[in-house]
Formats: structure tokens, C-alpha cells, sequence
């Protein structure tokens, strides 16, 4: 798994990319903890990852659960359809709000959007 | 928060860093920066961690553990820096090759972790196993953290189920079912809204903790089949939820798909009840396979003849030892986890009078491990459930040890209401018992009728509308030349040996369906259905489909457009039962008036108002329920009348009269052709005639005496506006009067002398 992490003017743009057959590796995702900071708002651009691990998912709803405690936002952007449903049949649906564009992405974190 | 000061290793073996571990919890355990393995076995005198990499046949590593790591009978041991997602394991064990002394140890075996919490290797159903493989089920290390957020077991009083018993594959795998993940936990999920339109509140699965679909699997010699291991009723692992019932079985992820189905279920009121298998693993005999228990711990494990043969009160080649203290252990750990991690609400126990055997195999007094179960703190409020009997001819419905914990399926309602069912004679005296709650079988240890599982059909034997279309299995399927399955069905095939386009027939069929839910949701006790009944599924006269993987076992969707009425009739008296507490009592009735109403609490009528036909050859039996004594007197509800007729004529029942002011309702009459036959809650009909209705043959006919509409004259009909409708049979028109009432006794009660209104 690559994380490619940049930041913009007011959010944090956070790219995750994951090729299905990769072995699991949380570390690079965890380095996203370092980026948290309070009232943050964070987009993962989930365009290029095809899968995500038990574990993975795991780091992904912890960073979630720690942006909430913070006041932060954050959102996915591109969620590929098969990772979707992967999140919803284990019960991981409740990380973020997904968006197909990154304006409505960003208009979600910024705006106050309770959903995001 | 301060690190631990004992984290660091104290041992190297090759690469690996290693130090003592902690003996419990039993299982690989994740500990800062490594796993923490535990493994129990008294006999063992060594024992080594084969570590793999995940899905290859040749280990990475086989780690020995040092003597000095042993505690007590227990070899642990934390091994530091391992790709704990990416690893499987098993245990190789050392010790004495003995088996009249009981002891199967083998050095060659990789065994899987008894407490094994994920188990790999079998990933996805039906796929061909690699049997060149050493490690066929493969222990990985679980992550159980989830993210529950306000969930846990719903509580649901006992007497509030309705419960739903179903096999999580059969359940969506037919194309039929329009799922997207057909066949496996996500797949149920996917069917909530459908449980809920049912109106069940507890599912109860059939076993979901991993096993081999293809243990004794082969070709049918009659229909070229693959015949499997398709119930699951032999358990590999009791911690690990089967893989192959995951869509996400492959990447490893079954614990959080399946928690996310039973989070969702509480979401929507549905309670989760598990059917556990601890009376035998999928080790078998003798000449069974090395899994886990033979070769880690045997004579611990299994119960032993003197000689050192498996005992086999399971039928299955072994018998778990239940009552030795470390395997009650296992069983008590086991359920925990269950209800801790998973939040399951309540556990069914496959042939649980094994649970109540001695190690020696004699039935004892006071069963330890019942009993721990019964007292445990975590599994305080879920539901215990017995299948009180076993292979070995222990039969325990009505005298299962209990501590007002334990309920039984009820084998003995299941078996009088298919009796009085066909017409059997001298089955009144049984309904009666069996109507109320069987205090036959359980008043004596007052047990009160939550100890009562009623059912008509489960998955052993037929389906519901098998049982009215077959006299006899038709079990060739299964490739046992039909010697397999019950012969003791009770069925009756309405004059047909299986499907006919004879509509008469057909008709009498569906009433009979009809017939049979009507008495089991107005029957005290806990009331379970069994997953189709409700939509007349068949399995084509097979009443034993333990090994058929397809569309014998599958529900096929499709009949609920073809039985439509079937299912609305099922999901209207579902909504009955909910709607009127006084169909649910935890306690048996009295048979008298303790709440000064002016009738007793559960009343017996035949074609005579208080006067049931108590005689041998009768087939006719009336019961009212007062509404006033619903909740032993503390909540108000309508008086309840159940006309059953079994006769093949038609029979008048005279009613009971009612209060002023109250008059008696057409909620179901299973005689009259649908939309007729059943009328849903608040919508029933007005019977015009009060003093009598008359029941058709084979027919149920089931009305609520509740209050007419205000400026309704006392005592009168004729004031009251209603249309007539073809339900509610008429023969005169009589003034409301509860003047009359009269009652008798039954169940070791006297009769009241003077047939008069009893009073408090």
C-alpha cells in the first residue's frame, strides 16, 4: 500500500493506493496519524485502491474515530464500488462519507455536512 | 500509558524472538509487538508452533517451545515480529502412542488450535480441498476488535420469541433469493426486511462455527449428486465462524461479516440464537482425521470406553467428554466469546443430554456443566436451549436439568399437534396439555412455559408442506437406499402421495398449513418456525436433507408468489400473537379467575361450551383465553376463542357468552378461502351469530371477544353495524349475556359443581 499524503491550502488530501493481491501492510496508513491535527479536514482519494484487509480497515476506522474526537472532517472521494460493498458486508460502511468528486468532497468537510 | 516492563524477548530460536508467554486466555493472542500462543494438553510431553505463511503447503518455521515455557499442562510461548495477518499456524505434539490407555499421540500432525478464533483453508464452500495438503484447517490470528457502537444482545423476554430457524446457506443460495451475496451471512442480511415483514424477532441459526462441508461427502449412486456435509452438524473449530458461509470468507474476514449481520439483526429488533454442536467433533472414530483434539489432548477430549474406543452417544464416532472440568472449560470459554464478542442472544444445544453425561457416559444427577451455564455472569441472560435427547437413547423433554434456565425443544408438542393434526383419536387430553404451555412436562419443576420450544417442523424431517403432501420420506436422495431419516413422521399426504394438481387436494393441504400455525401461535410456550414453512416450501418429501447442497435444501423464493396466501396467513397470525399478551404467558394457567373477572384465566369448550370432548374419540377442542388475566392481570387484553376441528365434518361450536358489551370477532378461519381466511389485527370481522360458530371441516377458527363500539346497547346486537361476511357463519342472533358462563376444569382440576360463573 502507498499513501500519498499533500497538503493544500485548508484540507489535507490523502491518496491511498492498494492493488488487491498486495500482503497487508498497515504502516503507511498509520503515518496518517502524524498528518491529524485539531479541526482538520481530510479527503482520501480512494480512486486507486482496489482492496483493503481487515487490519486496513481497522487503521482507516481508527483515523476516523481520532479526526471525530479532534473536530476534524474527513471524506473518501472515488470509492470503487466492489471496496463499498466490501466495507458494508463487514460493517466498516460507518467510516466516511463517500463522494464522486472532489468538490463535493470538499464542500462536505468544509460546509459542515453532518454526513461527512 | 505505561508500557509493560516485560515486553521485550528473553529467548532466540534461529530468527525469531521469543519469551514465556501468559497460559490464558488459551489461543494465539495479539500482545504488543507479537502473538502470545497457548495451548493446553496434560499428556503431551512436547510440543512445537509450525508457522506458515498464509495458504502454503510447507511451513516457514517450526518453533519448539522450550521446556522452560511450560506452565502447569500448558505450553505458551510469545513469538515477536510476526506478519500476524499474513501467518497461519498449528501446533505439532509429542507424546504417547496408546490408545487403550487413550492416547493418539502423533509428531507427524499439524493440529489446528482448539481455540482457534479464524480458521483458514477452507475459504471458500465446495471448493476441492488440496488433500496433499498436511494442515487442512488452518488456525490464523483474529482480530475481534469491532466497532459495535451502541449494540448489544437485544434481551427479548422468553416468551415475547418467535423464533426462525434457518441454514445460513440454504436460506439465499437459490437464484431465487435476488441477493447479491447468495448463500452466506451477508446474504441474511440482505433478507432483514423480509424477517421483519414476517414479523419474527430471533433467528436461530443452524451451526455456523467451522466445519467440513466434505466430510463422508460423495456421489449419490441413484442421482449422481455430490452429496455433502451440508447442515455443518460437526464442528472442526467451536471458536471460528465458517469461513464459507462469508462472501468475504477469502480474504479471511468472516468474524466482521458476520458480526455486522448480527449488529444489523439487533438494529432491527431480530435476536440471534445459535445452534452449538459440543456433543462430537468432525474427528470422528478411529479411523477418523487428525484435526485438533485427538492429537492434541485425546483422553482429555473425548470420552473412552475402559478399553479406549469412542464412546458414540452422538452417533457421529465420538463424544465430546463434556463434563471433564478443562473441556467444560473449553465449552463455558467458548460460549462466552460467543456472547461477549459476538453478541449472540441465546445458544440451541445439539443433543445437549450429552452435556449431561458423566465422563463414564451414565446420564448425572446434577450435570457441572448445565449447571455452570445456567449460573454464568456473562451468559445471564441468553437463552439456553435444550435438544433434550441424545444418540445414546437418553431422553430428557420434561426432565432436562434446568435451574429455571434451561428451555427444551419440545418433542412431545411437535409430536401430539402432528397427531391431532391428521385426526388421530385420543389426542384431546395431549392438546390440552400441549396448548398451555406442556405443565405436564414442566409445571412439576416449575419451570413455566418458556421452558416450552414449540414447533411443528425444524430441519430434522419434513417441511411443513411435505408433512401434509408425503405419508412417507422420500430420502433416495440421499443415497442411503431411504433408510435414513425418521420413519415416526406423523404426516399425512391429504390423499396424495406428493404434488398433484388435484385442487381439492391442494386445498386441503394449505388449509391444513394454516391449520397447524394457527394452534402453534396461539400455543403458550416459545413458538418456532422453521425457515419456508411460511412460504409451503417442500424438499420433495426428503426429511432428512442433512447432505443435499442444492435446490432439496434451498429455499426457492419463488413460492412466495405461488403460496402467497401461505405467507400472509403465517405473517398475520405472527402479528396475532404479538399483538395479544395474553398468547404469552410465562407462567401456566390456573384455570381459575385470580384477577376478578369473572372467567378463569384458560378455558376448555368442545361443541359445548364449557364442555370440552374429552374423549377418546373426539376430534374437536375449543379454548378461550381471557384477556383480563394477560400478564397475570397486569396489562388488559381481549378474550381469545380457538375453535379446532379435526374432524373430516363439519362441527358447530356454541360460544362462550361474554361480558356485556363485548362481542366476539372473526380474526381467522382457515376453512374460507383467502383474503377470507385470516383478517389481520383491528380488522376483525363481527361474527353475527354470538352464540355459535361453525367450523368447517379440518378447520381452525379463531375469534377475539373484544368491546363494540361506544352507544352500542349493552346486551344487544342488533344495534350493531357490520357487514356480513362470508367468515363468520351464522344460525341465530342472540342477546350478549356473560350470565351463563360456565366452565370446567381441567388439567387436575375439579370441575366447578354448579356451572356457574366462577368469581374470584
Amino acid at each position: 500500500m502507498e499513501v500519498k499524503i499533500s497538503s493544500k491550502e485548508d484540507f489535507s488530501l490523502i491518496e491511498i493506493i492498494r492493488k488487491e493481491n498486495e500482503s497487508t501492510s498497515t504502516r503507511s496508513l498509520e503515518s496518517i496519524l502524524k498528518s491529524l491535527a485539531p479541526c482538520c479536514r481530510m479527503i482520501f482519494d480512494m480512486n486507486k485502491c482496489e482492496f483493503l484487509s481487515s487490519a486496513e480497515l481497522r487503521v482507516l476506522l481508527g483515523i476516523s474515530q481520532q479526526i471525530q474526537e479532534i473536530g476534524g472532517r474527513g471524506a473518501f472521494v472515488g470509492l470503487r464500488k466492489e471496496v463499498a460493498s466490501l466495507m458494508y458486508v463487514t460493517g466498516f460502511d460507518n467510516i466516511f462519507k463517500n463522494f464522486d468528486t472532489l468538490s463535493e468532497a470538499l464542500a462536505a468537510v468544509k460546509g459542515g455536512n453532518d454526513n461527512a | 500509558m505505561r508500557k509493560r516492563i516485560d515486553n521485550y524477548a528473553t529467548h532466540k530460536y534461529g530468527n525469531f524472538r521469543l519469551r514465556m508467554g501468559r497460559p490464558l486466555p488459551f489461543g494465539s493472542t495479539l500482545v504488543p509487538g507479537g502473538i502470545n500462543f497457548s495451548v493446553y494438553s496434560r499428556f503431551a510431553t512436547s510440543c512445537e508452533l509450525v508457522l506458515f505463511n498464509k495458504g502454503e503447503k510447507d511451513p516457514f518455521a517450526v518453533i519448539p517451545f522450550p521446556d522452560e515455557f511450560r506452565i502447569g499442562n500448558v505450553f505458551t510461548m510469545i513469538v515477536y515480529d510476526l506478519d500476524y495477518e499474513n501467518i497461519e499456524y498449528g501446533y505439532r505434539m509429542d507424546g504417547p502412542f496408546n490408545p487403550r490407555e487413550g492416547h493418539w499421540f502423533d509428531r507427524s500432525k499439524i493440529l489446528l488450535d482448539p481455540y482457534a478464533k479464524l480458521i483458514g483453508g477452507r475459504d471458500l464452500w465446495g471448493q476441492m480441498p488440496d488433500y496433499t495438503n498436511p494442515f487442512q484447517h488452518r488456525s490464523r490470528v483474529a482480530l475481534y476488535d469491532f466497532d459495535w457502537e451502541d449494540d448489544r444482545p437485544l434481551e427479548i423476554p422468553m416468551e415475547d420469541l418467535v423464533i426462525y430457524e434457518t441454514h445460513v446457506r440454504g436460506f439465499t443460495k437459490h437464484p431465487s433469493s435476488n441477493v447479491k451475496y447468495p448463500g452466506t451471512f451477508a446474504g441474511i442480511r440482505e433478507k432483514i426486511p423480509y424477517l421483519k415483514e414476517l414479523g419474527v424477532n430471533c433467528i436461530e441459526l443452524m451451526p455456523i462455527f467451522e466445519f467440513d462441508e466434505f466430510e463422508h461427502s460423495r456421489y449419490c449412486a441413484e442421482t449422481n449428486q455430490f452429496l455433502m456435509n451440508y447442515w455443518g452438524y460437526s464442528s472442526v473449530g467451536f471458536f471460528a465462524p465458517k469461513a464459507g458461509y462469508a462472501a468475504t470468507g477469502k480474504y479471511g474476514m468472516q468474524i466482521d461479516e458476520f458480526k455486522a449481520l448480527v449488529k444489523d439483526l439487533h438494529k432491527n429488533g431480530i435476536e440471534v440464537i445459535l445452534d452449538v454442536v459440543f456433543n462430537h467433533t468432525a474427528e470422528g472414530n478411529s479411523k477418523g482425521p487428525y484435526i485438533s483434539f485427538r492429537g492434541v489432548d485425546n483422553k482429555t477430549y473425548y470420552m473412552l470406553t475402559p478399553e479406549g474406543y469412542y464412546q458414540n452417544f452422538s452417533g457421529c464416532g465420538n463424544t465430546i467428554n463434556c463434563n471433564h472440568p478443562v473441556v467444560r472449560d473449553l465449552i463455558l470459554d467458548c460460549l462466552r466469546y460467543w456472547a461477549g464478542e459476538y453478541h449472540i442472544d441465546g445458544f440451541r444445544f445439539d443433543l445437549a443430554s450429552i452435556l449431561g453425561r458423566n465422563q463414564d457416559g451414565s446420564p448425572a444427577q446434577n450435570p457441572p456443566l448445565l449447571e455452570t451455564l445456567a449460573f454464568d455472569p456473562v451468559l445471564g441472560k441468553c437463552k439456553l436451549i435444550a435438544e433434550a435427547w441424545d444418540a445414546g437413547g437418553l431422553y430428557q423433554v420434561g426432565s432436562f436439568p434446568s435451574w429455571g434456565r434451561w428451555a427444551e425443544w419440545n418433542g412431545k408438542y411437535r409430536d401430539d399437534l402432528r397427531k391431532f393434526l391428521k385426526g388421530d383419536p385420543g389426542m384431546i387430553p395431549p392438546m390440552i396439555q400441549r396448548l398451555q404451555g406442556s405443565p405436564d412436562l414442566y409445571k412439576w419443576q416449575n419451570r413455566g412455559t418458556c421452558a416450552s420450544i414449540n414447533f411443528v417442523t425444524c430441519h430434522d424431517g419434513f417441511t411443513l408442506m411435505d408433512l401434509v403432501s408425503y405419508n412417507n420420506k422420500h430420502n433416495i436422495a440421499n443415497g442411503e437406499h431411504n433408510c435414513d431419516g425418521s420413519n415416526d413422521n406423523n404426516s399425512w399426504n391429504c390423499g396424495h402421495e406428493g404434488t398433484t394438481e388435484d385442487s381439492e387436494v391442494n386445498r386441503l393441504r394449505r388449509k391444513q398449513v394454516k391449520n397447524a400455525v394457527s394452534m402453534l401461535m396461539t400455543s403458550q410456550g416459545i413458538p418456532m418456525l422453521l425457515a419456508g414453512d411460511e412460504m409451503g416450501n417442500t424438499q420433495f418429501g426428503n426429511n432428512n436433507a442433512y447432505c443435499q447442497d442444492n435446490e432439496i435444501s434451498w429455499l426457492d423464493w419463488d413460492q412466495l408468489k405461488t403460496n402467497s396466501e401461505i405467507f400472509t396467513y403465517f405473517k398475520k397470525m405472527i402479528a396475532f400473537r404479538k399483538a395479544h399478551p395474553v398468547l404469552r404467558s410465562s407462567h401456566h394457567p390456573e384455570h381459575r379467575d385470580y384477577v376478578g373477572s369473572g372467567y378463569p384465566d384458560v378455558s376448555w369448550h368442545g361443541v359445548k361450551a364449557w364442555e370440552p370432548d374429552n374423549l377418546n374419540n373426539k376430534l374437536t377442542l375449543a379454548l378461550m383465553f381471557c384477556g383480563k388475566h394477560a400478564k397475570g392481570g397486569s396489562v388488559q387484553d381481549d378474550f381469545i376463542y380457538i375453535a379446532m376441528n379435526m374432524h373430516w365434518e363439519m362441527h358447530g361450536f356454541e360460544l362462550p357468552k361474554l361480558p356485556p358489551g363485548t362481542a366476539w370477532h372473526v380474526f381467522a378461519n382457515t376453512d374460507m378461502p383467502a383474503p377470507h381466511d385470516i383478517w389481520g389485527v383491528d380488522n376483525e370481522q363481527l361474527l353475527s351469530n354470538q352464540s355459535e360458530v361453525l367450523v368447517g371441516p379440518r378447520s381452525v377458527v379463531i375469534l377475539v371477544g373484544k368491546q363494540i363500539y361506544v352507544g352500542v346497547k349493552p346486551g344487544s346486537l342488533t344495534q350493531i353495524k357490520s357487514e356480513r361476511n362470508p367468515a363468520c357463519e351464522v344460525k341465530s342472533q342472540e342477546k350478549l349475556s356473560a350470565k351463563d358462563s360456565k366452565f370446567t376444569a381441567i388439567n387436575n382440576k375439579p370441575s366447578k359443581p354448579d356451572n356457574a360463573p366462577i368469581k374470584k
